[in-house]
């Protein structure tokens, strides 16, 4: 009680600023905690593309321009160009994100950052609305206007299946799936893969199954063979390209 | 002192057209002052007066209640009160979520960084001027270097270099820092990207560091690069993942500590 009078008598002989000049010292305060708040919470970013492009600006790969981006199962997929690179990205979205006050819940990850030399094919690691995929073609000659992609996936185990709860059963060895696109104006060929639609019933496309988990903890999924060939106007094949879309880096940032 | 009804009365009046609640207290405190020393001076003047009767004469000399209330009203304009007290209120909330979020983000780990920041000092010491290693290994020559570069939205900076010779033979020691302009992006693993090359065309790692430090928008290592040799004048760091850094740093200013 003696200490709480004690420091009340010492509280009322410090000098009082007068009244305007408190609402000055408190907004002053405010603003300075205001400040500090964000970076208490490790600088939350509310969406996905954010959570994106400041994983591209840690990863000093600004400045980038969007060229596509994914929307669909659980997360995001983007694709973006800088000079002289090319960056493949997610972000999921998580229900704890394991960050102060849970309020950025976006975990973003880069796939891919590839240089821009020759030919480049990349997966994007989203899926599509209806269960498809996406890949993204950069480069070759410029006459080329238009182009085929075809992509050979092995049949995916469905990764919900279990002893009580039987999954699809995959279709046997390889399925072939087959995209064509233009050439955009950015220089971008984007083939968009839909699944198979003549599957017997119970049996899995392995186009619907791909990426079925998000590309999060399922990266090896972007890894598949693929045949590319580019035509020009009138049709006459200019390059050919047959490989192996390239392997996950996961690029991430720990805190 | 007991107050009469009419000088409650009377204070009743003269306040209320003070709409800040805490001023308006404040002048009533003041004006029951007045009428109390009203009040004493009255009765010591007469000393055969009553108290009651005093109180009403020191009321009556106080003026017309609702004159005062208008002259008070005008005075005293709410709205800069309110401003206070909505300071005040915003200042406490602010600091309360400040509060919650330094205590959510892991604040245990200040102590951590302490450590790190500490040890750098010491390895700095010991690889760059005259502190003692605690490492075998002997400071051949330190370089006078500065060198800075942009990359995206960082500036990364060599800004010490020193020749060792270590046991598993001659190495460069440089402390590298890369300084985002947005301090959401600080990323220590970018460092992992950087080779080097020298003037003699070897190309090295940067892999190895001595000490890592990192603050609010930076992050710094003591990177050693094995095998440098001495004919060595000069390195430039390139970036993996793009082609358009220009690092160039410049070894021939040597100093002898």
């Amino acid at each position: 009680m003696r200490m709480t009078e004690r420091l009340k008598k010492l509280w009322d002989r410090l000098p009082k600023l007068p009244r305007r000049w408190r609402i000055v010292r408190n907004l002053a305060v405010t603003a300075a905690a205001a400040a500090l708040i964000p970076a208490l919470l490790d600088w939350p970013c509310l969406s996905a593309y954010g959570a994106f492009h400041r994983l591209e600006g840690a990863y000093l790969l600004t400045p980038s321009r969007l060229v596509y981006q994914v929307e669909g199962g659980w997360g995001s997929g983007f694709l973006s160009e800088g000079d002289s690179w090319i960056t493949v990205g997610s972000v999921a979205w998580f229900d704890d994100g394991g960050k102060p006050l849970n309020l950025d819940r976006n975990y973003a990850l880069l796939h891919q950052v590839l240089p821009k030399e020759g030919i480049v094919a990349v997966f994007l690691p989203a899926k599509t609305e209806d269960n498809g995929a996406v890949v993204a073609v950069w480069g070759g000659p410029a006459e080329a206007v238009s182009g085929t992609l075809e992509l050979d996936l092995m049949g995916i185990e469905d990764p919900f299946g279990n002893d009580r709860l039987p999954g699809r059963v995959p279709v046997q060895g390889l399925e072939t799936f087959t995209a064509q696109a233009g050439r955009r104006e950015d220089g971008w060929f984007i083939f968009q893969f839909v699944p198979h639609s003549n599957h017997r019933e119970n049996q899995s496309c392995a186009m619907e199954m791909l990426l079925w988990s998000g590309a999060v903890f399922r990266g090896a999924e972007l890894e598949q063979p693929y045949r590319l060939t580019l035509a020009d106007s009138q049709g006459n094949q200019v390059a050919e390209q047959s490989g192996t879309l390239p392997p996950d880096q996961r690029l991430q940032i720990w805190r | 002192m007991k107050y009469t009804i009419a000088a409650r009365k009377w204070l009743d009046i003269a306040v209320s057209g003070i709409r800040f609640a805490p001023d308006r207290e404040a002048v009533r405190e003041e004006l029951l002052q007045h009428v109390e020393d009203k009040t004493a001076d009255l009765m010591r003047i007469f000393p055969d007066m009553e108290e009651r009767e005093a109180q009403e004469r020191a009321v009556a000399g106080m003026g017309d209640a609702w004159e005062l209330k208008s002259s008070l009203a005008k005075l005293h304009k709410p709205w800069l009160g309110w401003l206070w007290t909505a300071s005040r209120v915003l200042l406490w909330i602010v600091l309360a979520f400040a509060l919650i979020a330094a205590l959510d983000s892991g604040l245990d780990s200040l102590s951590y960084r302490r450590q790190e920041a500490r040890r750098a000092q010491e390895v700095g010491r010991a690889l760059y001027e005259e502190g003692a290693p605690d490492w075998e290994g002997e400071r051949l020559a330190v370089c006078q270097v500065d060198a800075r570069a942009q990359l995206g939205g960082a500036e990364l900076s060599v800004i010490r270099a020193a020749r060792w010779r270590e046991r598993s033979g001659d190495c460069l020691y440089l402390r590298l820092r890369i300084t985002w302009d947005r301090p959401w992006e600080v990323n220590q693993l970018a460092i992992n990207y950087l080779w080097a090359e020298d003037d003699l065309g070897n190309t090295y790692e940067l892999g190895v560091a001595r000490s890592v430090r990192d603050g609010w928008n930076w992050c710094q290592r003591d990177l050693s690069l094995e095998g440098v040799p001495r004919e060595a004048k000069g390195l430039r760091i390139h970036y993996q993942f793009r082609d358009d850094l220009d690092l160039a740093v410049d070894l021939t200013r040597e100093v002898f500590p």
